[in-house]
């Protein structure tokens, strides 16, 4: 009889009763994200923003470097700052490159693979799942938004020895973790959409593209602003200037483009749930 | 497993199917679509019966699911392995989601891959690993928490002969080590016969039988195989006036079915008796896959 020769063995450990099951799915995940293809240039363009605020920082604490004095001119009002720095639509796109490197095939290849009993076989609920795919771009959405927006604050406290209120300081936490929760609920649900990692990323691309295409279209058809809510980018922008206490680049209410981002959230969670739950009962 | 009924739309998947499991390999037989894969999917707490009770280790799977997870393992029927990954890798990420410590789920990660044969190519990527390899490394992150009870969902789909037999001798060594439930679900008869102590039958949804392998194949008649030295018709021709019932085969060889009472003597010296002799004999047995066709055919519900 061929066994080998060892035989089985009991494992005679114990079992850790985890509070975040999903951990191990975040630090795979993490490690797994840089050695895509084109992930470190991408990582590099999404910190240009980051390094250009940085130098603007440093330039208002230099006046005599000339040169550089008309970057400073966006540091003039600490809200205005932030506003620009997150909702800048270089940074807005480049965080759509990260969903479509990070975030496109979290759930698509465990369609494709079905290897979604391999999960569910487990302590994990869908819940726990959907956190843990989560996890993972979030990671890299705040290492592009939130970590920056810290780091600028506290460059700002080295450079200009000015501490910004503690309302914008709750801004800057509060709303790139909204901006990333929103863009990750909108990768997931792509991504459980289809079996093919490159289908999802053409959706991404597509859904971001056409929204802001139909508010454009729609605006200059009826010459209406509020055309803006048809668009992702528009109502990011809207929601900053809610989160940042300034004028709104749109005339209608800031708390409308929040809203409706909100209600995008909990639409995509819950047909994600829904595709989820339909995947693990048919695999 | 208590009056479990499932349904899919209007279909019934499951008739209030009652299941009391002990230690053991139990094999679970049943044609295509007869409720096999929904009854695994139900224990593993990933479908949801309509009526019913399902405890597993006293526990409700879908109250205290979280704590049956923990003690089960499962090796699904489809290649369900994530292949960017190598293999020591994927066991040992899947046991930290089990819930093991990381350095001790890469340490039994790279002892169950020893286990199941895959010790020389755990740094492979698994997307380059054979069907038989696949399967292996199926087990053995089914067995990389060490569970308490094991599903496996047609474990040698796909293995060449070799790989079968070291496969099934695993499954029954494990068993020979802790005391541990197996549910084998698998359509080959053989693995069932080779493997499991006991038996469960289901057809259109329903328990038809669920007996120890041995009670399950034990005959209400006997079957020989024999050859004659010469012309078998005289012999044929005398038995089947005593209502012994008899079929030739290939090669000249005679299978006669005796009842319990009568003995395998008569044989002889009905052959004697025809001026023959017999040249070779064999006991048979009636198969699992009689047995099995009988109660499946046996089945007549509307």
């Amino acid at each position: 009889m061929w066994i080998r020769t060892k035989g089985y063995q009991i494992w005679d450990g114990e079992i850790i009763h985890r509070k975040i099951t999903w951990l191990p799915m975040f630090l795979r995940g993490i490690k797994e994200v840089p050695r895509k293809k084109g992930a470190r240039f991408f990582f590099f363009l999404a910190a240009i923003p980051f390094f250009i605020f940085a130098v603007a920082i440093y330039a208002a604490s230099k006046p005599e470097l000339d040169f550089l004095q008309d970057m400073v001119e966006v540091l003039k009002n600490d809200s205005q700052m932030f506003h620009s720095f997150f909702t800048n639509s270089y940074l807005i796109f480049m965080l759509v490159m990260i969903c479509l490197l990070a975030g496109s095939d979290l759930i698509s290849s465990d369609l494709k693979y079905k290897s979604l009993p391999l999960y569910f076989m487990r302590p994990l609920t869908v819940w726990d799942y959907l956190a843990g795919k989560a996890s993972v771009l979030m990671f890299y959405l705040l290492l592009f938004t939130l970590v920056p927006g810290i780091l600028l604050v506290i460059l700002k406290l080295v450079f200009q020895g000015e501490m910004i209120n503690v309302f914008l300081l709750g801004a800057v936490i509060v709303f790139p973790a909204f901006v990333s929760l929103f863009l990750t609920g909108f990768t997931l649900l792509l991504s459980s959409l289809s079996e093919s990692s490159r289908i999802t990323k053409v959706l991404i691309f597509v859904f971001y593209l056409s929204s802001d295409i139909g508010y454009n279209m729609f605006k200059g058809m009826f010459g209406k602003d509020y055309f803006a809510v048809l668009s992702l980018k528009e109502n990011i922008v809207m929601t900053g200037s809610l989160f940042f206490k300034i004028k709104p680049p749109h005339d209608y209410p800031p708390w409308i483009s929040f809203f409706i981002l909100l209600a995008l959230l909990a639409g995509f969670t819950f047909l994600m749930k829904l595709r989820v739950t339909s995947e693990e009962k048919k695999q | 497993m208590n009056r479990v009924s499932f349904n899919y739309g209007s279909k019934k998947a499951l008739v209030e199917v009652c299941l009391n499991i002990g230690p053991g390999i139990y094999g679970l037989l049943g044609p295509n679509g007869a409720g096999k894969t929904t009854l695994l999917k139900i224990l593993l707490g990933f479908l949801n019966p309509h009526q019913g009770l399902v405890k597993i280790m006293g526990r409700d799977v879908f109250k205290q699911g979280k704590y049956i997870r923990e003690n089960i393992g499962y090796m699904p029927e489809s290649e369900c392995l994530i292949p960017d990954i190598c293999g020591v890798d994927l066991v040992s990420y899947l046991g930290t989601l089990s819930g093991m410590p990381p350095s001790e789920a890469m340490k039994r990660a790279h002892e169950v891959l020893y286990y199941v044969g895959l010790d020389d190519e755990r740094y492979r990527m698994v997307s380059s690993y054979s069907t038989g390899m696949k399967q292996r490394l199926k087990l053995a992150q089914a067995l990389v928490h060490d569970p308490k009870i094991l599903f496996l969902d047609e474990p040698t789909s796909g293995m060449d002969p070799k790989g079968r037999k070291e496969l099934l001798d695993l499954i029954r060594d494990i068993v020979k080590v802790k005391p541990i439930n197996i549910i084998f679900s698998t359509h080959l008869l053989h693995d069932v016969e080779y493997t499991c102590n006991h038996v469960i039958i289901l057809n259109r949804g329903r328990v038809l039988s669920v007996d120890s392998l041995e009670n399950i194949t034990k005959l209400e008649t006997v079957s020989y195989q024999l050859k004659l030295s010469s012309n078998p018709e005289k012999f044929i021709e005398k038995i089947i006036q005593m209502g012994i019932s008899v079929e030739e085969m290939e090669k000249g060889i005679l299978q006669v079915i005796l009842s319990r009472e009568q003995s395998a003597r008569k044989l002889f010296e009905i052959s004697r008796e025809c001026g023959n002799s017999i040249v070779h004999f064999k006991e048979g047995s009636t198969s699992l896959e009689e047995k099995f066709i009988e109660t499946i055919e046996g089945d007549h519900v509307d």
